[in-house]
């Protein structure tokens, strides 16, 4: 069933192999690679910051726009 | 005439609806007449004047899986008023699990749980693999009601052996997975639990969390044709995400009809509009068609601790954490080391705060010593010892532990989700669940037993925030409304007869005790029950305040909806 939710922030899920160069291909692929990868970490500091061997995985959230607050 | 009647009782029959003056019949297993002057004679009349009567606690999140299988009792559950525990939460079950993965499952068990390998090992037989087969190795043993859940991760480390610890699971694995998740409902598990947190004893991801959306659409599938439950841990100390993770439960929730609950909706000073923001999420959602339950728990987070193992409290304080996790005769040398202790204090007042807690050392109290002349030290509060020295309370801390070998213990209490005032509110709204008390778990760091007599002591006397008869119904109907446990949680005839007789003036919590009850060496952390008079399962007397724990196995597997549809 769909509903009209909007999401309180973007977001997508990583796939698997993933990293952050493919993520920001795939989500922003009009702009500049490195831009875009800074941007998806400074949203994205809880993945960024996990202590390996911690690792992106495919239940995990990725916000592709900027916190709410 | 009645096997048994309890009578003059106040009685709150877990409907929230108001209490009333009467008389219970009992025969058989089964409460079988109420009234407000019930005739006719019984073998046994339990006089409770002055007491309430209500349908016994449910405790909805509780990590007995292993505890279970060596005592029946789930003790001290009992003693607080608890006639059923839900245990299998957060992906993680004793069953389904092939003998090969059983050290892995008893390293990640005893890693995420805090449960210590000593008594792990001394009371673990392992003589199942199936979920039918865990269930039946302790049935007959049962002094209370058991319902369990199906561990994601388990389904997965079943299916997909090491693999499931490595990557996402292929079409045909899914489909078996989906098969072993019917047998697990089927045999009477209730549902299935999963985590989107939590990290094994290697610090990689559980099992569960490799799994792709896919995979837990398919199982929630499985959930939806059974009428079965599932419990979630998301991200629950960030607004954004858990917010987030409420959509996605309340999509799962609509597609298959299922319930869903995620715990624990946690109250931090770090971010006080996280539970505001996280409940108005879940209205959305419900006024949706969704059927997203938060659970939370009713005590702020204590934790009590000594310096051989690394602890939540310093996982945000690098030099804390790395010295701890040192060999004990290196970390007793670097407490003495003064550039080592220069560091150590200046990070103990300046570092940051790890995740949904807030720290603060001189806070901490001795709680207990090892050496007869620091005796006097127990009880107290860092801050205050240090004071009279004309001391550092951090410096005074490193001393002490020096002094004792590393042996004393300490406790940093309430470090969070201890605000009252920005509790009482969202713990009495209706779509708020109480529970994630974690029972069985987390043994050698904190007391998990208790939050019932809490939430009347704190809530319903201290706060006011909730009527005795709406705190009755969030410990029995509303949970058994929730987790489908038809045939429990109220009063009325034909339903199981699972009761407990308390004191309303004085139900509460005791003091937080170290006991050595465990098999094999060590003690754990519990707390003893005060103003439950007495507690039935199934119509027996189990525990009385006068006599403590009869020798009636009264308990049953409890399952949900998956079971009677099968
Ligand atoms: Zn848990």
């Amino acid at each position: 069933m769909q509903t009209n939710i909007v999401p309180v922030r973007p977001w997508t899920y990583p796939r698997e192999g993933d990293d952050w160069q493919s993520i920001a291909r795939r989500e922003f692929p009009e702009r500049p690679l490195d831009e875009a990868i800074a941007d998806l970490q400074s949203w994205n500091l809880y993945l960024v910051f996990r202590p390996a061997p911690a690792r992106l995985t495919c239940s995990d959230i990725v916000f592709t726009g900027p916190p709410t607050a | 005439m009645y096997q048994l009647k309890i009578s003059n009782a106040l009685v709150c029959d877990g409907t929230g609806s108001p209490a009333y003056h009467g008389d219970v019949a009992i025969q058989d297993g089964k409460i079988v007449a109420v009234g407000t002057r019930l005739a006719g004679d019984a073998a046994t009349v339990i006089d409770a004047k002055g007491l309430v009567l209500a349908p016994g606690f449910i405790d909805s999140h509780t990590h007995f899986d292993a505890q279970i299988t060596w005592d029946g009792l789930a003790t001290p559950s009992l003693e607080h008023g608890v006639t059923t525990v839900i245990n299998g939460n957060c992906s993680l079950t004793m069953a389904p699990v092939r003998a090969e993965h059983r050290a892995f499952v008893g390293a990640v068990f005893r890693q995420i749980e805090e449960m210590p390998a000593a008594a792990f090992d001394a009371g673990m037989r392992w003589n199942w693999e199936t979920f039918e087969e865990y269930l039946a190795s302790f049935r007959e043993a049962l002094g209370i009601n058991v319902a369990t859940l199906a561990g994601h991760s388990m389904l997965r480390l079943w299916v997909m052996g090491d693999a499931a610890r490595e990557r996402c699971a292929s079409a045909a694995e899914i489909a078996d997975m989906q098969q072993l998740l019917r047998q697990c409902l089927h045999a009477g598990a209730i549902g299935m639990s999963t985590s989107w947190v939590d990290i094994d004893h290697e610090h990689r991801p559980v099992p569960c969390r490799l799994a792709a959306p896919e995979e837990l659409d398919a199982l929630c599938a499985v959930l939806g044709e059974h009428g079965a439950v599932m419990q979630v841990v998301p991200e629950f100390w960030d607004p954004d995400l858990l917010c987030t993770r409420i959509d996605i439960l309340g999509d799962l929730s609509r597609r298959h009809a299922i319930t869903v609950t995620f715990s624990p909706l946690f109250d931090s000073n770090a971010t006080p509009d996280l539970v505001p923001r996280a409940l108005e999420r879940v209205r959305l959602q419900v006024a949706h068609g969704a059927r997203v339950v938060p659970q939370m728990q009713t005590r702020p987070i204590d934790v009590t601790f000594e310096f051989d193992v690394p602890t939540s409290v310093f996982s945000s304080r690098p030099t804390w954490w790395a010295t701890i996790l040192k060999p004990a005769s290196e970390t007793l040398r670097d407490f003495q080391d003064p550039d080592v202790r220069r560091q150590l204090v200046d990070e103990a007042y300046n570092g940051m705060h790890p995740i949904a807690m807030e720290v603060h050392f001189p806070e901490f109290v001795v709680s207990r010593c090892h050496l007869p002349r620091n005796k006097p030290l127990e009880g107290r509060r860092l801050k205050d010892i240090a004071a009279e020295r004309g001391c550092d309370p951090v410096e005074l801390m490193l001393d002490l532990a020096v002094e004792e070998s590393l042996q004393t213990r300490f406790s940093a209490v309430s470090v969070g989700h201890n605000n009252l005032e920005r509790i009482a509110g969202p713990i009495s709204d209706p779509l708020v669940q109480v529970g994630s008390g974690d029972g069985g778990a987390h043994v050698t760091r904190f007391a998990t037993y208790g939050d019932t007599g809490y939430l009347f002591s704190r809530f319903v006397r201290d706060a006011a925030a909730l009527t005795l008869e709406q705190a009755v119904f969030k410990l029995t109907g509303q949970i058994a409304d929730n987790w489908g446990l038809q045939d429990r949680g109220r009063i009325r005839p034909g339903l199981a007869a699972d009761l407990v007789i308390f004191d309303p003036e004085c139900i509460d919590r005791g003091p937080e005790i170290a006991v050595e009850d465990l098999p094999g060496e060590g003690y754990r952390y519990l707390r003893r029950a005060l103003g439950v008079e007495q507690v039935f399962v199934n119509g027996s007397a189990v525990y009385s305040a006068q006599q403590g724990y009869t020798d009636a196995r009264s308990g049953q597997l409890v399952s949900g909806r998956a079971r009677r549809a099968a």
